[in-house]
């Protein structure tokens, strides 16, 4: 699907980032926990020098492709993956490594559990608490391992996405705990967070309506022309004039429970937003739905 | 867990432990499982996560420029945390760090500094003004037992993974490395817990709420001991200490075996 | 003839019209999942049978806790639960002090969910381990079966509580023990019964073999 913005991985405007996984039940300790990874696959390639005015070219076009190491008779650039098929086009290439530049995030749930306090504890259901924290070498500059105010922020809209979710009213005088520890930042982290909190909190069995799957769609814009597009990364974030919409969708209901808006759109814009969002949340569900029944398949008998 | 749900377990590992056994049937002188996986985040200068037997630690190195100590105007800065995180047990409270993690972090820190693993007088941009900081941080995600060790495993993992940024108008330069982070020494923790007369090595949780004391040795590859810290209320006699220390050289080397095949993947 | 799936929350169980079982809710006349479990709909009921899940105390439940408080009317017992049990000391035979096993049945939950007590009796020695409560309806079986092959087969005793909690006692609790981890972790298959006892059989058969 060409168009007049470029993204600068090479994805289309309507793909979510090339590689998102999750994992159920990943924490020994927590009732219910899940690890999730959301971003780039990068391919690190290794080429004489010779080839850089290759790779000038297409950095100029997809700024995700760049030099990361210069030596005097090679260089080492990164791939994202929509765009790998350029390395062949290489002489004499060497693949060194592949890692994912994107989010990784740990959730732990616990509950329900006793109230702490006790005294705010209430007798018609369980309160909820949603703390999310990034890790100081998460982010490119060393962030204080003191919470921040964005974190505080984030929790309590993550909290008030999944309160009306939860069957809170099964158990009163308890305290249900999720704790996001973002250890990878790249753009939509609290999407990231509440997508895995899901999860977690389905495997740690507490009941719920649905399973909230959470996306960010958004506008980038590039030499005057514009491209509503979903899951933006940390350089689309970045680029003059970027719209961020995080959202959290009820997918059965096509609902949302959460939604933030950085930029400014028209009427016609937001409405294109809003569908491109639930279908890619539907999208993030069914990854969702994944985690939690291949935790159960792979300890399936062989006399099935 | 409730404090007397804590009693009935550690009753049952003492009276095991009086037999000479453990609870998980494992040699007394046997290291859980261990994994070890580095280069984890793209924005750490050098990173690993490590899983010992269901603890779960990650670790991170990040460089930044700041202004040196000011007894120390010759040297970069080196500033260890650590952070308990609330997923890792029912007890573990969000918040800002308790004792245990200050311990951690402190422990961690001496072993670095005392063996001379870094050389800081390499991290220096501008005597007396500017120079590197080098920050690592270690978040544990899943305790079930050892935080020591599993810490000590991450951070050397973490630092052998690391790069050294380039700067240029005193800024770093990000994602663009001049050098690969240079260690002297890789010191390893080995940690004993004393279960009545018993000595037995990487303790598991149970292990943890069960024991009358503990002692974490950090040792470097020629065998010299860099590191001491007792735990807990009881005590170790020089016989006791003497055969830990034997043990702990050599455990800390195959460990540090294990942490270099972590590093060792391909990278130029 | 009745088929079980895999479900999550959110996922749709019927559009029939059914009484409604554990674990499911209804909208716009369609009945949902609202844990993640094994579906059924078996003579005109709808239900999710947990596959995870803390233990909430129920009228009836046999549970097996630990006294964490001596009081003057009687004990506090952990259950594993979020919720508090209580046992009184008409309700008990003997003197209990801190730490000590207790099986009882749970008389009655109040309008908080915390349980009062009753026909308590002291587990000693022994070995106590704790599962995930959703699991031991399979490690009882369909009219206890599967507990008494453990049984027989082992000749270890063993009690079983609701709360997830398990009381062996006998030489070869380490191998009921093992057979048990199994069972929770293949909880949701089939064929499961047959692969238990080969594996008891082998271990005790290892077992004979190593006391010539």
């Amino acid at each position: 699907m060409a168009g007049e913005v470029i993204r600068p991985d090479g994805r289309s405007y309507e793909d979510l980032r090339d590689t998102i996984r999750i994992e159920a039940g990943v924490l020994d300790r927590a009732d219910g926990s899940a690890y999730l990874e959301w971003g780039t696959t990068i391919r690190l390639v290794k080429v004489p020098a010779q080839e850089e005015k290759k790779l000038s070219k297409w950095s100029e076009k997809w700024p995700m492709v760049s030099v990361v190491e210069r030596r005097e008779d090679h260089v080492l650039a990164e791939f994202p993956k929509p765009l790998w098929k350029l390395i062949d086009e290489l002489k004499d290439v060497e693949v060194v490594r592949e890692y994912l530049r994107g989010n990784k995030v740990f959730v732990a749930v616990y509950g329900p559990r006793e109230p702490i306090p006790r005294h705010e504890a209430s007798p018609y259901r369980a309160i909820l608490r949603y703390r999310y924290t990034m890790s100081p070498f998460s982010v490119p500059e060393r962030k204080s391992p003191k919470p921040s105010r964005r974190e505080t922020e984030i929790s309590m809209v993550s909290r008030l996405a999944l309160e009306k979710v939860l069957f809170l009213e099964e158990f009163p005088m308890t305290m249900i705990d999720v704790f996001a520890e973002v250890i990878s930042a790249d753009a939509g982290t609290r999407v990231a967070a509440l997508t895995a909190a899901s999860v977690a909190l389905a495997d740690a069995g507490i009941p719920m309506r649905d399973l909230p799957a959470a996306v960010a769609v958004g506008k980038i814009c590039s030499d005057g022309n514009c491209a509503i597009v979903a899951d933006l990364n940390k350089k689309e974030e970045d680029m003059e004039g970027a719209v961020d919409l995080p959202m959290v969708v009820l997918p059965r209901k096509e609902e949302f429970t959460l939604l933030q808006m950085d930029g400014r759109v028209s009427r016609e814009e937001l409405e294109e937003m809003l569908e491109l969002g639930i279908r890619k949340a539907k999208e993030i569900n069914r990854i969702q739905r994944e985690a939690l029944l291949r935790k159960y398949e792979r300890v399936s008998g062989n006399d099935e | 867990m409730n404090e007397f749900v804590w009693e009935f377990t550690s009753d049952k590992v003492r009276k095991l432990a009086l037999r000479g056994f453990r609870i998980d049937r494992r040699a007394l002188l046997d290291y859980r499982p261990a994994s070890i996986e580095t280069g984890v985040v793209y924005n750490a200068d050098g990173s690993a996560l490590v899983n010992l037997g269901g603890t779960k630690v990650v670790a991170g190195v990040k460089f930044e420029l700041g202004a040196p100590y000011p007894d120390r105007p010759d040297e970069g800065a080196l500033l260890v945390d650590a952070e308990i995180l609330p997923h890792s047990s029912p007890s573990a409270e969000p918040g800002p760090p308790d004792e245990e993690a200050i311990e951690l972090a402190r422990v961690i820190d001496r072993s670095i500094r005392e063996s001379n693993a870094l050389d800081m007088k390499e991290f220096v941009i501008r005597e007396g003004e500017l120079v590197y900081l080098l920050f690592l941080d270690m978040r544990v995600l899943d305790d079930n037992g050892n935080l020591i060790d599993a810490a000590s495993l991450a951070s050397a993992a973490a630092l052998l993974d690391a790069k050294v940024p380039r700067v240029e108008d005193d800024q770093i330069v990000r994602h663009e490395y001049e050098r690969k982070l240079k260690l002297n020494e890789i010191p390893i923790y080995t940690t004993f817990v004393k279960i009545g007369k018993l000595i037995m090595v990487d303790p598991r949780i149970e292990e943890e709420h069960a024991f009358d004391a503990r002692m974490s040795i950090a040792t470097v590859d020629d065998g010299s001991i860099v590191a001491m810290q007792k735990g807990g209320a009881g005590s170790f006699s020089k016989g006791e200490l003497s055969f830990m220390a034997d043990e702990a050289i050599k455990k800390g080397r195959e460990m540090r075996k294990l942490v270099k095949e972590a590093v060792g993947h391909g990278k130029d | 003839m009745s088929e079980r799936w895999l479900v999550v929350p959110g996922d749709l169980i019927t559009e029939e019209k059914v009484k409604l079982g554990p674990n499911v809710y209804v909208e716009g006349g369609k009945v949902y999942s609202k844990v993640v479990g094994l579906a059924e709909v078996k003579e005109g009921v709808a239900r999710v049978i947990p596959l995870e899940g803390r233990y909430i105390p129920r009228e009836g439940d046999p549970v097996i806790g630990i006294v964490v408080d001596v009081k003057i009317p009687g004990y506090d017992i952990d259950l594993n639960s979020p919720y508090k049990a209580f046992l009184p000391n008409e309700e008990l035979s003997e003197e209990a002090s801190y730490g000590d096993v207790i099986i009882a049945t749970v008389k009655r939950v109040d309008a908080v969910k915390n349980a009062l007590l009753e026909k308590g009796n002291i587990l000693r020695g022994g070995e106590l381990i704790t599962i995930n409560p959703k699991k031991i309806p399979r490690v009882i079986g369909k009219k206890r079966s599967m507990l008494n092959l453990l049984q027989t087969l082992t000749g270890v005793t063993i009690m079983v509580g609701a709360n997830g909690r398990i009381w062996l006692y006998g030489k070869n609790a380490d191998i009921a023990k093992e057979a048990i981890f199994k069972i929770e972790q293949e909880a949701h298959t089939s064929g499961l019964t047959d692969r238990i006892t080969k594996f008891i059989e082998e271990e005790m058969h290892g077992r004979r073999g190593n006391q010539a």
